[in-house]
């Protein structure tokens, strides 16, 4: 792309290859003002070589030991393992050098090789953060796609995993892998796949999660279609139910496609817990997501539309903590959610050490004060942090802020028309989620079952010996199935 | 620009409406909710209506408020209560209604239940009840053992174990029972005591207006007729004379078989009535650990209940009413539509055939 | 968007829809409109049932014979270009005012028990947006959102335990104590609660699997009777027979008699919920107007779409005299027993048609 334009300048291959100094001094012109490139002339025995690299990509030991070591002492070694470019252009002897190669220009003989010689310095494999867990395995994704792919195709040892590259960023040249496995995939799966990468359009990708958001079938969606986990143990699960993984470089995401709503709330862990505690917790997730954007609308619709819904005792303990806020519920609850969401943002914003201390500011001195200020009442207190605290029980954190944003139109129409505007809503919600597709599949499945072993592996989830068949959500192929697995 | 004219005109239409709608008033601490309602007779056409609010804590330091108005039309008086209260008057979480006996007896009970039926903010599960003397002084009255009587009559009139003699009629029971061509509808009835309230006893109504009240004891049995299947405990005074028994038997579960002769003309009903208690108290010259002296209890147990219950039918004969409803199992055979007429004519001509079989499960864990 | 004349309904779809589309606010009535028959009217239901499984018959039938076109295309192949455009513009009205009466009835029973002290207006206009939100799908969409709705709705039906539990299992004898008037002023009232699988005329070219069609529509018919069956059931065994005739909305009055520790008035969370039933069938006779003024115009576009919902709302929202309301409306149930019987004819003229082709 960016290259396009140095052939363009009249450097086709003949023409760099008879006239070498000129391709050098070209390299040289392009990488003016790049002040980490580093042209070094070396000396050899016999003859006089060049190296190109960048200095930032390359770590100086790495170097030393994989070209200048072997160049002063055999040469002959370096030249077998260097790869030497079929096709010498400027173009891809650049876009080598940005990858973290090394070129080595042999002057005599009049040849380009280059050594991979990338050596960035990267974080470690660590816990994952956002989507931690108690059992199972802890590594996580690193910034580094290199590192990422190893840590899959550890754990499928197969040849028909398969990775394909593509490079996206008009101005990043951002590196993607999108990986499957062969003959369990769909085919049109993967097609949509490519076709959404290959057609996209944009200047720079910093985390995979814009390239998520830029394959998304329905943009104006308040909920994420991909999922995005950097759990390498998630990632190995969903290839072999024969989805689609997206993984790039520099981000420590990858993006799962497609995706089901339910996929958001299950976590790995479940599969390593015993079913029934899965089941319970699963429950407890699904229902949950419900609940935190059903719970504040309620108490709007019950105190201030329809108090005979009420027994008795709970109006009265309501009524009672009511009696001294001045506004009515809605200003109360959206007043109450919002100071919850400033707590939750500057919490994040914060240093962790101070974030705590936010945390307990929050929670106990404005909550206290508040109510006995008589802004608001106590019992809502108690609601807006059940919902807060249900909030964060998807293991998607973008689910998480999905219902964040949800609950406010809830609260809002329950404050129009009560338990009325609440359900359309509701209906709003639901027929939005039934008709979202991710990848084009229906984003609801498997609540509305794509097959009915599905269900072995929903909200419920049955005896791991129960869930021997592919989820039907990536509608993977389903005529090759386990005995060609171990074929190599 | 087709697509911002949409959103404009939306937006606009959302503006419009959300400035025209007023104010949502609904709001629990702009109402005044009315827990009970009580009546009392003034004159035939008006009506002593005393209402009771209960108040938050917070506002003030009463517990309930009562309004006390005069009206012939109950809307009306309500319109009166809310300028006196200040706020508007809410009936969506009322509990209780109660009746003064003098209003069950010369005014029209159905009328003013049927008023709240058709309010739809008024739940059907409200408990109906007469009142002896006045029903203003329960609500006005001030119990030092009762902090809010409000909560306090909903408690006494949910049905519970020891008081199901009861028939705990609600508003739906009431117009259920009045509007059937089969069967009258009872209510209980709350005596003032000097610092509580109880259930005396229950009043049975024909047509809106109340006739009598029964015991306890015979209303437990109507209830037993009814197919209640767990009864109130039941004293028992077995008197011969020489030998004086008394008993106290309770967790009493029953079954009850009644069938009709289907003949208008003749009409039989056999009534098969099956008990099962346990016996926990017990004074008398038996000695229960003897088979034949237990046998022999049983049986006088069952002919004893044998003869209250023939003694009941016979007394809801003289009053011509029939809260069980034993047309029913005539108008289930007949042809055409059943009336009033019909259901009296079975009441005046009906033959009861009643059996008792009582039932003696243990007598405690004591021999 | 729709995608002409392709195949999308699978076989849940077809009863999901058929069932949903039926049951709408009737069933909050219907054991008052069936209260002429008194007590005897809790079989019904099944009765009901047969019958509309029978005029199913031909719907079914006329329909296979014109795979590819839906109810709008056969008239104009049938009866010729200008019989069957007028013929449509009336299909057009009926479903624009039946929509109206179903939105209408729901929302005034909403402003009499959930928002006593409201206009209509509001709740119509996020009630309309919703629904031309739904209706922008195909009618794939909308088959989906009805299975969803199904079971977001169906449990309700577990709260007339507590009436059945009151009630009494006497009042089922005698079973036909009725005479011949009363049976048709009753089915005259009642089978309004059937209408709305007719709708499957228009839906039918979508089908995938269209020789299955007769088999899922009985079995969605089968589902609404059942459901039918429960509440004329309970409500039968919960009141008398005056409160039958006098009480409106008997299944409020039932959920009424739920008693919940936590929950006083199961009536106003059910008759809210109940916005699901309402959406899904007036979805269906909204996508059927929509179609109309396509194909009557012969061109698809959204702005039909919305033209449809602006009359609709303006036919609810303006306070027309409520006796020429009433009579409007009645007439719209009349037609819809018309609408039914409709596809006998059709039968017989496509007969006639074809036997005249023959003889040519």
């Amino acid at each position: 792309m960016s290259f396009s334009e140095s052939d363009k300048n009249g450097f086709s291959n003949e023409t760099s290859i008879q006239n070498d100094n000129v391709l050098l001094d070209a390299i040289k012109n392009k990488l003016n003002e790049v002040e980490d490139a580093v042209f070094k002339n070396i000396q050899t025995a016999d003859e006089l070589v060049t190296i190109i690299y960048l200095s930032s990509l390359i770590e100086k030991l790495t170097l030393h030991r994989t070209v200048i070591a072997p160049l002063l002492t055999n040469k002959e070694d370096l030249l077998k393992s260097a790869e030497v470019p079929e096709k010498v252009n400027i173009s891809s002897i650049l876009s080598s050098i940005t990858e973290g190669n090394t070129i080595v220009y042999f002057q005599s003989k009049n040849l380009f090789s280059t050594v991979n010689t990338y050596s960035p310095p990267t974080s470690s494999i660590a816990n994952s953060d956002t989507e931690s867990t108690v059992s199972g395995p802890r590594d996580a994704f690193t910034e580094s796609l290199q590192t990422n792919l190893s840590l899959v195709k550890r754990r499928i040892q197969n040849t028909r995993l398969k990775n394909r590259d593509y490079i996206i960023g008009t101005e990043t040249n951002t590196k993607v892998s999108v990986l499957y496995i062969e003959k369990i995939v769909n085919d049109n799966n993967l097609t949509k796949v490519i076709n959404k990468i290959e057609a996209i359009d944009y200047r720079g990708f910093n985390d995979i999660t814009i390239l998520a958001q830029l394959m998304e079938d329905h943009q104006f969606s308040p909920f994420p279609q991909y999922q995005v986990t950097e759990r390498p143990d998630m990632v190995t699960s969903s290839l072999i139910d024969g989805r689609v993984v997206i993984m790039m470089n520099n981000s420590i995401g990858a993006v799962i496609c497609p995706s089901s709503f339910l996929g958001f709330f299950m976590s790995p862990e479940d599969y390593y817990n015993r079913w029934t505690t899965a089941t319970l917790l699963r429950c407890i997730r699904f229902f949950g997501f419900f609940l935190t954007i059903m719970l504040t609308p309620f108490y709007i619709s019950a105190l201030s539309h329809h108090p005979e819904m009420l027994p008795y005792e709970v109006l009265k303990s309501l009524y009672e903590s009511r009696s001294r806020v001045p506004f009515p519920p809605v200003i109360e609850v959206l007043f109450m959610e919002l100071v919850i969401e400033v707590l939750r943002e500057a919490g994040s914003r914060m240093p962790t050490k101070i974030g705590q201390t936010i945390g307990i500011v929050g929670g106990i001195v404005i909550g206290t004060a508040a109510v006995e200020a008589g802004l608001v009442s106590n019992i809502l207190i108690v609601l807006v942090a059940i919902s807060a605290l249900l909030s964060f029980l998807p293991p998607s954190y973008k689910m998480s802020n999905a219902s964040r944003f949800v609950r406010y139109i809830f609260i809002l129409s329950a404050g129009f028309f009560g338990l009325y505007g609440q359900m359309i809503a509701f209906a709003w919600l639901i027929y939005h989620l039934v008709n979202l597709t991710s990848l084009g599949t229906p984003f609801m499945s498997p609540v509305i079952p794509r097959k009915w072993t599905d269900l072995l592996d929903s909200i419920v989830l049955a005896p791991t010996s129960f869930l021997k068949h592919k989820k039907g959500v990536a509608s993977a192929e389903s005529k090759k199935v386990l005995p060609e697995n171990r074929e190599e | 620009m087709k697509r911002f004219i949409f959103f404009a005109f939306l937006i606009s239409l959302l503006g419009t409406v959300g400035c025209t709608q007023k104010k949502p008033s609904s709001s629990v601490e702009d109402l005044s909710m009315v827990s009970s309602i009580a009546f009392d007779y003034i004159s035939e056409d008006e009506v002593r209506m005393t209402v009771s609010i209960p108040q938050s804590t917070g506002d003030s330091q009463e517990i309930t408020q009562n309004y006390t108005v005069n009206t012939s039309l109950i809307q009306d008086g309500f319109t009166e209560v809310s300028s006196q209260a200040g706020k508007m008057i809410a009936l969506s979480q009322l509990r209780t209604i109660l009746f003064s006996e003098e209003y069950a007896r010369k005014g029209d009970v159905t009328v003013i239940a049927k008023h709240f039926y058709r309010d739809a903010t008024v739940g059907n599960n409200i408990h109906l009840a007469v009142v002896k003397d006045k029903a203003e002084d329960i609500l006005k009255g001030s119990f030092p053992n009762i902090p809010s009587i409000n909560t306090y009559l909903h408690d006494l009139l949910q049905p519970k174990m020891h008081t199901s003699f009861s028939p705990f009629t609600t508003l739906h029971d009431f117009i259920n029972a009045e509007t059937n061509t089969v069967s009258h509808s009872s209510m209980p009835y709350l005596e003032k005591k000097e610092d509580s309230i109880k259930i005396a006893s229950v009043t049975l109504f024909d047509g809106g207006k109340m006739l009598e009240t029964v015991s306890r004891k015979q209303s437990s049995f109507i209830q037993a007729l009814k197919g209640l299947d767990k009864l109130a405990p039941l004293d028992i005074t077995l008197d011969k004379g020489s030998d004086k028994e008394e008993l106290h038997i309770e967790l009493i579960e029953n079954k009850v078989k009644i069938r009709s002769n289907k003949s208008l003309d003749s009409p039989q009903v056999s009534i098969r009535i099956k008990l099962q208690g346990s016996l926990v108290e017990y004074k008398g010259n038996k000695d229960l650990s003897k088979d034949e002296d237990f046998a022999k209890l049983q049986k006088d147990i069952s002919k004893h209940v044998e003869q209250e219950v023939k003694d009941l039918l016979e007394k809801l004969r003289k009053l011509e009413v029939d809260p069980v409803g034993f047309s029913e199992y005539f108008r289930m055979y007949y042809k055409g539509k059943w009336n009033e007429k019909l259901t009296e004519k079975i009441i005046a001509s009906v033959e009861y055939n009643v059996s008792v079989d009582f039932d003696l499960l243990n007598t405690g864990i004591l021999k | 968007m729709d995608q002409n004349q392709t195949k999308v309904l699978n076989g849940y779809h077809v009863v999901f829809l058929v069932h949903l589309v039926m049951s709408g606010n009737i069933l909050l009535t219907l054991p008052n409109l069936l209260s002429p028959l008194g007590f005897s009217q809790w079989w019904f239901p099944l009765l009901f049932g047969v019958i509309a499984n029978l005029l199913l018959i031909p719907m079914i039938w006329i329909a296979l014979k014109y795979k590819q076109h839906n109810l709008f295309a056969i008239h104009e192949l049938l009866l010729g270009k200008w019989l069957g455009r007028s013929l449509n513009g009336f299909l057009i009205l009926y479903a624009v005012l039946t929509l109206a009466s179903v939105v209408e009835g729901y929302l005034d029973l909403i402003q009499i028990i959930a928002l006593p002290d409201r206009t209509i207006i509001g709740p119509l206009i996020v009630f309309m947006l919703l629904l031309v939100y739904i209706v922008n799908g195909d009618i794939k969409s909308i088959a989906r959102f009805c299975i969803i709705s199904f079971f977001l709705v169906v449990w309700i039906l577990f709260f007339l335990k507590w009436a059945i539990g009151e009630g009494d299992i006497k009042h089922i004898l005698p079973l036909f104590n009725f005479t011949r008037q009363e049976f048709f002023t009753a089915t005259k009232n009642g089978f309004i609660a059937m209408s709305g699988f007719e709708i499957i005329l228009f839906y039918f070219p979508y089908i995938i699997c269209q020789k299955k069609a007769f088999k899922q529509a009985s079995l969605g018919i089968w589902i609404t009777v059942s459901v039918y069956f429960v509440t004329v059931f309970a409500s039968v065994m919960y009141y008398s027979e005056w409160q039958l005739e006098n009480v409106m909305y008997p299944v409020l009055y039932l959920l009424n008699a739920v008693t919940l520790p936590f929950l006083e008035r199961v009536d106003v969370l059910a008759i809210s919920l109940w916005v699901f039933l309402i959406l899904t069938t007036a979805a269906a006779f909204l996508w059927v107007a929509k179609k109309g003024l396509d194909s009557i115009r012969d061109k698809e576009k959204k702005s039909h779409l919305y033209i449809i919902a602006a009359i609709v709302f303006g036919i609810v929202s303006i306070p027309f005299p409520a006796e020429y309301q009433k009579m409007v409306y009645e007439r719209v149930y009349y037609s819809n027993y018309g609408f039914m019987i409709w596809p006998s004819f059709l039968c017989i003229i496509h007969l006639l048609k074809t036997k005249k082709e023959v003889v040519k």
